[in-house]
């Protein structure tokens, strides 16, 4: 199931709302939360629930094994075996637990390479990818590291913790939700006006960024320049910019949505869950953008791979070589593809280069500040060219097309066309990156905070605008039958 | 929230700037605590900006409850099981069903996710939510020329392969595709200019091979029995577009297509070249402006050629005593294009020329039932499709005996919906008139058939773009027994 749909929407969500707001206690939601949360990811096919028990319960034994443990090294017993125990359980766990995502992400990938180059006559398994597993694995791994860390406490129950890994709201395309975010809220969180009524304006923000907006740009991306690479070789340069531009509004407004959808659907419930983007695409460098953008990986791999390699404290060559180790995990937990690995390593010599020569201590001038703006943007449009296609030919195509070294034509009548049929879609897609619109919001805040007689109309709009945009988006979803997630697949 | 200020400080430590970090956290501080003598700055601007005015509690119910409500709504109308459509009269298909329960489709998932499927399919409102997104989709731009492409075409090539059966084989996994374009599915591509629209045909060179191929397997299993006669074609945007303008749209050029093809084809079939007729009457109304068809018209030259190709001389349009005007026709192309106003302020006509001889014709559908209630060409003012005047639909097969004519002649016309507008012709040229649709026809096959019925001359008549889809090109080697 996906969130822009409407059987989530007016089934799923509508009667999980209503059932788990109406309970008197947060077990009782729990319980409710954690059934639908079972029901939805089972919706994508019910063994995958075996994986997502499974994975949750070596890790939930796995946490209090840790900790029974630690109780030892402080107590009586051997301190040195105690510790021994401690750190074979962590091992075992993430061996486990990495192992898993491994295999189901990597073994149709590398099979197919090995049989390319050895055995091309070879069968090769076709394993299906758990939906979100990308996802809750790293979730469960910061869970049982913190526990190791003495960060958190062991969950002792496991619902509770199958909570926590299976949640729908972040289950299948995030955010990361660290254990210690949530840890108190899982048992002990209220339910309050201002939170609920924050959590329906950004669940709405998010499903008409999703429906109406990342879900038509999805459409022109595809259309003109397909992942099969099909007319792309004789398209307009024009055309193919258009098409690239397109999809690179829709990853970021796509994937921000699922966030904003997740975010609110948690303030509905009383959870508090961390900001995953922070227009990104306002970003003055490609060290800025890391920070705005998928926040919640970003600082997974900086506290769960980066700090423990040791960071910056071992020297400048050692910096880089954990940086690189880095970079090359950030590209391929985006995908099984040669491509993400290059995307990787594209994120990580620009990081290195901007280290080198920009100070960021300094404040730039005007000018160093538009270029470095500008600069950003445009590496990051070829960044999404490389994320996008896994067939380097067609990756060629593209960039080839883009400068009319294909032979092909500057502009032509679909390049007209395509910009005339979408010349609201584009500027408003543009509009929707950037925080335009909370500022004017924040103005028209002003003003009424300066003038009582304005409250009554901030009043309204508060309430129409959110209410408006989920009447919109299911409008638009009622008149679309294909509207997969981008996301998801990771 | 155990730590606030982690929020804004994601990847710092990975670049090592501390200051920088600590510079975004102050800023955010800021951010967050509104300095009430100040007019907000753009640069404060974060993803949670500052409030001057706190929610009061009641709005915040008003809104809560009116979430509650609109949720409520869209639950209760989805309940409403016995309102949801089945078909869709503007879309002109069956929508999806609810899916049979089974215990692999269960645990694979499929099952629930056809039931999305089907629950989005068939709300009860669908029809009119989607006029409503329809008119919101208007505004993502300027829509009075408008282009939607889906299919790409490949380059027409000069040179046939030395070995097509070989290259077919190896090539057929990248002709896979969805591609379907034939009556009740959505076309790929489209071009809507003022009250016109085009649905653009994309070349796909192992598809025309496969089809060449299928109709030279025909042709052997007639062989000393019946003559193969085909037909290609073309859509409205060859005969009426310029070809430049095509081109730039990145539609394949139909004579390109059609040469290649027939260059394939063997020479005991005989080739019926068609385009260059119609491009003679091109200022006539030879297709639909609103549908992807052609009008009986524009199939009435391609009856000429037929004729002209089987040495008997055609009937004269003026010699068709009974002809007729259903004015009012929006057709798949329109509902496709989004019913844009261009085309719903001027439909189409569809104009009938009755077969003198007879109006009667015994239709069997895929599974063997009988129709004797629809005639040749059929009043249609209660439906919307009104290209069905043509012989009533789609049936598998059908028989026309003509009563005027008494020279045992017969024809057998295999085809998809383009030869609806098309048979009516042949019934006045014949004694005997089969007609087969062969993506739903499984009887017999073509060499069965032509035995049975003793029949001379076979007809095999396809739009270009069916000559692209793979699963219309298996359904005719099934009919030819290959």
């Amino acid at each position: 199931m996906v969130f822009a749909d409407l059987l989530f929407i007016f089934l799923f969500f509508a009667l999980c709302l209503a059932i788990s707001t109406f309970m008197k206690t947060n077990k009782a939601r729990n319980i409710v939360l954690l059934v639908f949360s079972l029901i939805f990811y089972a919706w994508s096919g019910p063994w995958l629930l075996l994986v997502l028990c499974g994975m949750t319960f070596v890790c939930y034994f796995g946490a209090i094994q840790i900790e029974k443990a630690k109780e030892q090294m402080s107590g009586s017993g051997s301190p040195l075996k105690a510790k021994k125990m401690m750190r074979l359980t962590l091992i075992l766990t993430l061996v486990i637990c990495l192992g898993a995502l491994a295999f189901f992400k990597y073994t149709t990938f590398l099979s197919t390479e090995f049989a390319r180059w050895f055995a091309p006559t070879a069968h090769i398994p076709q394993i299906i990818l758990p939906i979100g597993i990308s996802f809750y694995t790293f979730q469960l791994i910061s869970y049982v590291v913190d526990v190791y860390r003495s960060e958190v406490p062991a969950q002792k129950k496991y619902y509770l913790l199958l909570l926590y890994a299976g949640l729908f709201y972040q289950c299948i395309a995030g955010p990361i939700v660290r254990y210690k975010t949530v840890a108190q809220e899982l048992t002990d969180r209220e339910l309050n006006l201002s939170d609920f009524s924050k959590g329906i304006t950004r669940f709405a923000v998010g499903l008409a960024k999703k429906a109406l907006l990342a879900n038509t740009l999805g459409a022109l991306a595809d259309t003109l320049v397909p992942v099969s690479g099909q007319g792309i070789h004789n398209a307009a340069a024009v055309t193919v910019f258009l098409g690239s531009l397109a999809y690179m509004l829709q990853i970021y407004l796509d994937f921000s949505a699922y966030s904003d959808m997740a975010i609110g659907m948690g303030l509905m419930s009383g959870f508090h869950f961390l900001e995953n983007f922070n227009y990104p695409y306002m970003a003055d460098s490609m060290t800025d953008f890391w920070r705005r953008w998928h926040i919640s990986l970003s600082s997974f791999f900086r506290d769960y791979v980066y700090i423990p390699l040791g960071g910056n404290r071992k020297g400048i060559a050692r910096q880089y070589l954990n940086l690189f180790i880095v970079w090359v995990l950030t590209g391929i937990w985006h995908g099984a593809g040669w491509n993400f690995l290059l995307w990787g390593l594209y994120f990580f010599l620009i990081l290195c280069i901007e280290k080198r020569i920009i100070d960021f201590k300094e404040e730039p001038s005007k000018g160093a500040y538009v270029a470095r703006r500008s600069i950003t943007l445009v590496l990051l449009f070829f960044g999404w060219i490389l994320f996008r296609y896994s067939d380097m030919s067609v990756m060629l195509d593209v960039l080839g097309g883009l400068f009319c070294i294909n032979g092909n034509p500057f502009w032509d009548l679909t390049t007209s066309l395509t910009l005339l049929n979408n010349c609201f879609l584009l500027p408003a897609a543009i509009v929707a990156c950037t925080p335009i619109i909370p500022y004017l919001h924040s103005l028209l805040d002003y003003a009424a905070y300066k003038k009582r007689g304005l409250r009554p109309v901030v009043r309204v709009l508060s309430v129409v605008l959110p209410i408006l945009l989920v009447v919109l988006s299911a409008l638009y979803l009622a008149g679309q039958n294909y509207n997969p997630f981008l996301y998801t697949q990771f | 929230m155990s730590n606030q200020s982690e929020q804004f400080d994601p990847i710092s430590a990975l670049l090592g700037e501390d200051q920088q970090n600590k510079k975004h956290e102050s800023d955010q501080q800021k951010a967050k605590k509104p300095n009430h003598d100040e007019i907000p700055q753009w640069r404060d601007v974060r993803r949670e900006t500052p409030t001057f005015v706190r929610e009061k509690d009641q709005v915040s119910k008003i809104k809560i409850i009116s979430f509650f409500a609109l949720l409520g709504i869209g639950f209760l109308i989805g309940l409403l099981f016995f309102l949801r459509p089945t078909v869709s009269e503007t879309e002109k298909r069956e929508l999806t069903p609810f899916p049979s329960l089974t215990w692999s489709s269960f645990w694979s998932g499929d099952f629930t996710k056809e039931v999305s499927v089907w629950y989005a399919d068939t709300y009860p409102l669908r029809e009119g939510m989607i006029r409503a997104s329809q008119t919101m989709k208007s505004a993502y731009g300027i829509q009075s020329v408008s282009i939607k492409i889906t299919e790409h075409g490949e380059d027409i090539p000069t040179e046939i392969p030395d070995d097509i059966d070989q290259y077919i084989k190896d090539h057929e996994s990248e002709t896979d595709q969805p591609v379907n374009p034939v009556e009740g599915q959505t076309i790929n591509n489209l071009y809507v200019s003022g009250d016109t629209a085009y649905e653009l045909y994309a070349f796909n060179t192992t598809a025309a091979l496969k089809y060449a191929q299928a109709i030279n397997k025909a042709a052997e299993a007639l062989s000393g029995k019946a003559q193969v006669y085909n037909v290609l074609v073309p859509l409205s945007y060859s005969i009426n577009l310029p070809e430049s303008t095509a081109t730039s749209l990145g539609a394949s050029s139909a004579k390109d297509a059609i040469r290649y093809i027939f260059s394939v084809v063997g020479d005991n079939v005989r080739k019926v070249q068609i385009l260059d007729e119609l491009t003679n009457h091109k200022d006539e109304y030879l297709y639909f402006r609103t549908d992807h068809h052609w009008t009986a018209l524009g199939a009435y030259y391609a009856y000429v050629c037929v004729c002209q190709e089987m040495g008997i001389s055609p009937m004269a349009l003026s010699d068709y005593r009974t002809t007729n005007e259903i004015p009012g026709f929006l057709g798949t192309l329109y509902a496709d294009a989004g019913q844009p106003a261009s085309l719903k302020s001027n439909p189409d006509t569809v104009v009938t020329f009755k077969p003198n001889s007879t109006n009667d014709i015994i239709h069997y559908d895929g599974n063997g039932t009988k129709y004797t209630t629809y005639g040749i060409i059929n009043g249609v003012s209660k439906t919307s499709n009104k290209y069905l005047t043509f012989l009533g639909g789609d049936f598998a097969y059908s028989e026309i005996h003509n009563p005027d004519k008494h020279d045992g002649s017969s024809v057998l016309l295999v085809k998809e919906s383009f030869g609806n507008a098309f048979a009516p012709f042949l019934v006045d040229s014949f004694e005997y008139v089969y007609i087969v649709d062969y993506r739903y026809y499984k009887e017999m096959t073509l060499a069965q058939l032509v035995d049975t019925k003793g029949i001379q001359k076979v007809i095999i008549l396809n739009n270009l773009v069916a000559t692209t889809a793979t699963a219309r090109i298996n359904e005719l080697n099934a009919f030819f027994g290959s």
